[in-house]
């Protein structure tokens, strides 16, 4: 189980809290939407429980133990703009292992992708071929939660709906708990087993 | 011929292309010239009182000076020796910048600061004084030389790096790859390094000319090479004494290919930039 316990978050002394007290878990398989206005600590919130924030006060566990400080993390966060996930100068064979150890051919096909496409860098792809190449690296073998934050923002209906249809079913075959940030509350109603608003976990 | 016209004209609108040809001339005459250093006999280089202050004709297309020596031969081993110089001093004061500019953003806290502190320094001071100071402290000649100017130079290429690793580290793609399990020495061989390899290149090259430059200066006015050295801030110097006699060839003509070499380097530095970052070409 992911685990966010009474976390408070500011980014200056001298603001206003943004995140105040919050708790929120997510278990294995478990898709839970987080929904808001802009501006109202989403991200922020995800960057917490990914650790790429460490929170004011509170804390996070997995399955009872702390986030590593170092090493492959089990939550992995996917952002919202795919081409600043990748290092531009490096070709998607390459982008793909850091994150991914074995067959990356069986990958390719998993989430609908020309296996030439390894071969190419990423200004050669697509926005939404190039997300798919960033979801498919992060679910390396030992990531148990995925944090999603507007990772279909960008693209249109169809693609968004391909997308979240190969996402689903590869975090029920690998029991991947996810936590996914959107405005768009059809497509949150459409994929999540419980849809939260980040106005009632502010305390 | 129309065709040729057309390629013509398309060479020109590839700035590309136009790049890489610059890039691969000044190569071209780099490499003649150290050909030339080597094959060139030392038969010049002897004095030759029956040739003394012959202007330039056929046989000593550079005319020859006051003790019959054959100007071309002293202007090729000159450049030659040059070129050595600068190449080292430039490598080494590369070299600096690039390990201070790591260590300052990479460690930051008191290293950064401490770092800043001395880049602050070398570039509030006066360059020519600290660079005369510093090799004359060395032991003056070629290793003064060669020290004075690594150690003035590094500054303005260590903040450039500095400023950019920042910026990388602070970029989407790096912060994944730590909760990816990559190490940070990971992270620096394979994101960071590889993006300033550039930088580290295009800083050399466009610190050669400072280099060579600095080297005639300080040979020019005794506090560099000694005096028996077919060094160009020598014979620039030599040929002070002799202007007003009127033997303009001893002066201008090593001037003049003297300032040929560093803007052929200041143009190789630029069109490797720009080959590099072609992003700025389109944009
Ligand atoms: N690095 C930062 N430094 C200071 N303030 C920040 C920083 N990042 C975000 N903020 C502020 O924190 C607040 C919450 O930002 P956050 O990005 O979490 O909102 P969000 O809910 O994800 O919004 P959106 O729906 O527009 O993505 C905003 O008011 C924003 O201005
Ligand atoms: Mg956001």
């Amino acid at each position: 189980m992911l685990e966010g316990r009474n976390l408070s978050f500011r980014y200056h002394p001298k603001k206003d809290w943004i995140l105040k007290n919050i708790s929120l878990t997510v278990s294995p398989g478990q898709v839970i939407g987080l929904k808001g206005m802009s501006g109202e600590g989403k991200t922020t919130l995800g960057k917490i429980m990914a650790g790429y924030l460490r929170p004011d006060s509170g804390f996070i566990q997995v399955d009872k133990y702390p986030l590593p400080k170092k090493g492959v993390s089990p939550v992995q966060m996917i952002f919202q703009h795919p081409e600043l996930s990748v290092n531009p100068k490096w070709r998607i064979h390459k982008i793909l292992s850091e994150g991914i150890a074995g067959n990356q051919t069986l990958l390719m096909d998993e989430f609908g992708l020309s296996p030439s496409f390894l071969n190419r860098y990423p200004h050669e792809l697509s926005g939404g071929e190039l997300q798919r190449i960033v979801i498919g690296r992060s679910l390396g073998k030992d990531t148990r939660y995925l944090i999603a934050d507007e990772i279909t923002a960008m693209l249109d209906a169809i693609t968004q709906a391909q997308i979240w249809h190969t996402i689903m079913t590869s975090i029920k075959k690998r029991n991947i708990g996810v936590l996914a940030i959107s405005h768009d509350e059809n497509l949150l109603n459409r994929i999540c087993d419980d849809c939260l608003h980040i106005r009632d976990l502010n305390n | 011929m129309k065709t040729v016209i057309v390629t013509y004209k398309t060479i020109l609108r590839n700035k590309r292309l136009t790049t890489i040809l610059s890039i691969i001339l000044c190569i071209l005459v780099f490499a003649g010239l150290s050909i030339a250093g080597f094959t060139i006999s030392e038969k010049g280089l002897r004095t030759d009182l029956e040739e003394r202050n012959l202007s330039p004709d056929a046989c000593h297309i550079f005319g020859t000076d006051w003790l019959g020596r054959d100007m071309l031969t002293r202007i090729v081993k000159g450049l030659n020796l040059s070129l050595k110089i600068g190449l080292i001093a430039a490598g080494i004061s590369t070299m600096i910048a690039v390990m201070l500019g790591l260590c300052s953003a990479l460690f930051g806290g008191m290293v950064d600061f401490v770092i800043i502190w001395m880049i602050d320094l070398f570039m509030s001071l006066p360059h020519l004084v600290f660079l005369v100071l510093i090799s004359f402290a060395a032991g003056g000649g070629a290793k003064g030389v060669v020290i004075g100017v690594a150690v003035t130079h590094w500054p303005a290429l260590a903040r450039v790096i500095r400023a950019e690793v920042l910026q990388l580290m602070n970029t989407e793609y790096i912060q994944i790859a730590s909760k990816l399990g990559q190490s940070n020495t990971g992270i620096m061989t394979h994101h960071l390094l590889p993006h300033i390899v550039p930088q580290f290149l295009v800083g050399m090259i466009l610190l050669f000319p400072h280099a060579i430059l600095h080297e005639a200066g300080l040979s020019f006015i005794g506090m560099g090479l000694s005096p028996h050295t077919p060094a160009i801030g020598i014979i620039l110097s030599e040929s002070m004494r002799h202007l007003s006699t009127g033997y303009w060839w001893l002066a201008v003509i090593p001037g003049a290919c003297l300032l040929f070499m560093v803007k052929l380097f200041d143009i190789l530095g630029e069109n490797i930039r720009d080959w590099v970052n072609p992003k700025i070409l389109r944009g």
